[in-house]
């Protein structure tokens, strides 16, 4: 019981990187760069996979990362240290990644909104905002799935590697290529729409994508 | 797109909590690095020189390589979580408690005459409404002392289960589909900025629904269990005081709040329109009102006069009518008042005739998308008490 309460407690935005992730901005384009690149993966592989598991499935996740490492170490030299961490430099590509992935995304939220609706009751949920309401956090994760998959890439993006991620928004602007403002704004808006979503009546009538061509 | 809705009820709180949760397993899961990493640091050696590579194209790398992309990506991995979400339950006892059909005797019954069984005249929805708003109008509620705090508990027996393959629209093809029962116990302080005290627990009971795994599926460990085994505190009821912007203690569109209640019209006209203004992001239906009302209603947190109100609200609702008289809510019998209007599922408002209180909700799959969720199956079962006691955590 400690635990959980602990772990719903600290529950919230991720905490900004510690020190060591701010400061981890490393030489890339010397010939170390190999060693250099293990190093990052035993940094900071296994969160990116979390938070492209997250996003796209566990099935897919290492692909994904694989990729993200594949396309950091051919571009290496564009890294700029003076601008982003090297963390948020791996996650601007891993955004880009995941652009290709876009389709698999919306159809695994759409999925889990569906799945949400398990057991018959796609229209009416029982208890959200009721007694139990305020911690039903997995009752209302599954109208926050079909949210996510109306949100825009960039709304998506900005939510998901600020909550998921943990990143800043400053690393985040960073990591993107936008100024911070613009972060700001995506975030303020997703948050926005999200927060409005009724989650009880779901969008069970809704199992196709959503694409936002 | 969605419309934005400001006055939806979900805090940000809320949203920083389902978002943890969302996927949580798949994200979390804490599969070796051992081969990603070989075959990350095998690829870099076979990587292309960077002064090449840096106009590369993005290739997915599992269609490079041939591999078949999953379709539902969460439907092996996460799908504990995902579908172990809440959803509906039934008040069931023993060992092989079945399913039942609602709609028995019901059906069709006209909501705005008279309806007849045996040659004994029985009351329609607007006639219990309105018996039910004067009997809560007239009486009022016991405030509470200095140090007391309102016990609301829940019992519920809500469905859940696991999806393992989907169609191409999401709609579920093999999995299963079982329910449990929880008790959920709230208690709010009588100055609500106090620290409010939340315990729920799964009882370990459950009952099979369906689905094309055997029965013994459902005694696999719950997914969620520690977060559904679990004690909550919080000042103003704010469980979760890391998460930002922080929930706003006293905000008039939270529930949890009096500010909301006191904003709130008395007059059932203005109530039901404001209500209908609430919901017009989902149409206002009268089901979609009438579910948005018992989301109200259960919070137990809701005084006398708007409750009254309420039901003179929701007696104006078309359709509105008495799907069943004696509804068992795992022994609490009560008053089903419900709209038949085609949906996926009904929602049913419980009272108690006898004294007009709100005293649970219950939810019937009318046309289920689940194939092993029978048309009429009983998914959701709630009945819950609101008392005042001297102690935080007594009963």
């Amino acid at each position: 019981m400690t635990t959980s309460t602990d772990r719903l407690t600290a529950r919230g935005p991720a905490p900004g990187p510690p020190a060591s992730v701010e400061h981890d901005r490393p030489d890339l384009a010397g010939p170390g760069a190999k060693a250099e690149f293990a190093r990052l993966f035993d940094s900071y592989a296994r969160t990116l996979r979390g938070y492209l598991a997250g996003r796209v499935g566990a099935h897919a996740a290492d692909d994904l990362v694989a990729e993200t490492f594949l396309i950091a170490f051919r571009r290496r030299d564009s890294y700029d240290a003076t601008r982003v961490p090297v963390r948020g430099w791996l996650y601007g590509i891993a955004t880009n990644v995941l652009r290709n992935h876009r389709r698999d995304e919306i159809r695994g939220l759409r999925a889990t909104a569906r799945a949400g609706h398990f057991g018959g009751s796609e229209h009416n949920e029982p208890h959200d905002n009721r007694v139990a309401a305020r911690v039903d956090a997995e009752h209302r994760m599954r109208g926050l799935a079909d949210g996510l998959a109306d949100l825009s890439d960039d709304e998506r993006d900005a939510l998901l590697l600020t909550s998921w991620a943990g990143l800043e928004p400053g690393e985040l602007a960073a990591a993107l290529g936008v100024p911070a403002s613009t972060v700001r704004t995506r975030l303020h808006r997703a948050r926005r729409k999200l927060r409005g979503i009724d989650i009880e009546q779901g969008t069970a009538d809704n199992g196709g994508e959503n694409d936002h061509a | 797109m969605r419309d934005n809705l400001n006055t939806g009820p979900l805090s940000e709180s809320d949203l920083d909590e389902a978002l943890h949760l969302l996927h949580v397993e798949a994200r979390t899961a804490d599969a070796p690095m051992t081969d990603l990493r070989a075959r990350v640091l095998a690829d870099l050696d076979k990587a292309e020189p960077a002064t090449v590579a840096s106009t590369a194209t993005v290739t997915p790398i599992g269609r490079a390589r041939g591999r078949r992309r999953f379709p539902a990506p969460w439907a092996s991995v996460a799908a504990a979580v995902v579908a172990a979400a809440v959803i509906g339950g039934i008040a069931l006892h023993g060992s092989s408690p079945a399913p039942t059909d609602s709609t028995a005797g019901a059906a069709g019954t006209s909501s705005a005459q008279q309806t007849k069984q045996g040659g004994v005249e029985l009351v329609t929805a607007q006639q219990a409404l309105a018996t039910a708003a004067t009997q809560v109008g007239a009486g009022k509620d016991t405030p509470l002392a200095p140090g007391q705090f309102r016990h609301i508990s829940l019992h519920a027996w809500w469905s859940t289960g696991t999806m393992m393959a989907s169609d191409s629209k999401g709609n579920p093809t093999k999995g299963f589909s079982y329910l449990r029962e929880q008790t959920i116990d709230r208690w709010v302080p009588a100055d609500y900025r106090d620290d409010w005290l939340e315990r729920r627990k799964l009882t370990g009971r459950k009952t099979w629904l369906g689905g094309t795994e055997p029965e013994s599926a459902m005694n696999r460990p719950e997914p969620d269990a520690d977060i559904q085994n679990a004690e909550y505190h919080g000042k103003c009821g704010d469980f979760f005081p890391k998460s930002k912007p922080a929930k706003v203690c006293g905000d008039a569109n939270d529930w949890d709040f009096p500010e909301y209640y006191a904003g709130l019209p008395r007059d059932p006209d203005q109530l039901l329109a404001r209500w209908t203004k609430d919901t017009s992001a989902k149409g206002s239906s009268p089901s979609t009102i009438l579910y948005y009302v018992t989301q109200i209603l259960g919070t137990g947190l809701a005084p006398a006069d708007v409750r009254a109100a309420a039901y003179q609200a929701l007696a104006k609702l078309p359709g509105i009518q008495v799907i069943d008289r004696a509804a068992n809510l795992d022994g609490v019998v009560g008053m089903a008042l419900g709209i038949e209007d085609n949906k996926a599922d009904r929602t049913e408002l419980i009272l108690d005739p006898k004294t007009g209180q709100y005293i649970g909700d219950r939810v019937v799959a009318v046309h289920p998308t689940t194939p092993w969720i029978k048309p009429g199956t009983v998914t959701s079962f709630t009945s819950q008490t609101s008392t005042a006691v001297s102690e935080q955590g007594a009963k």
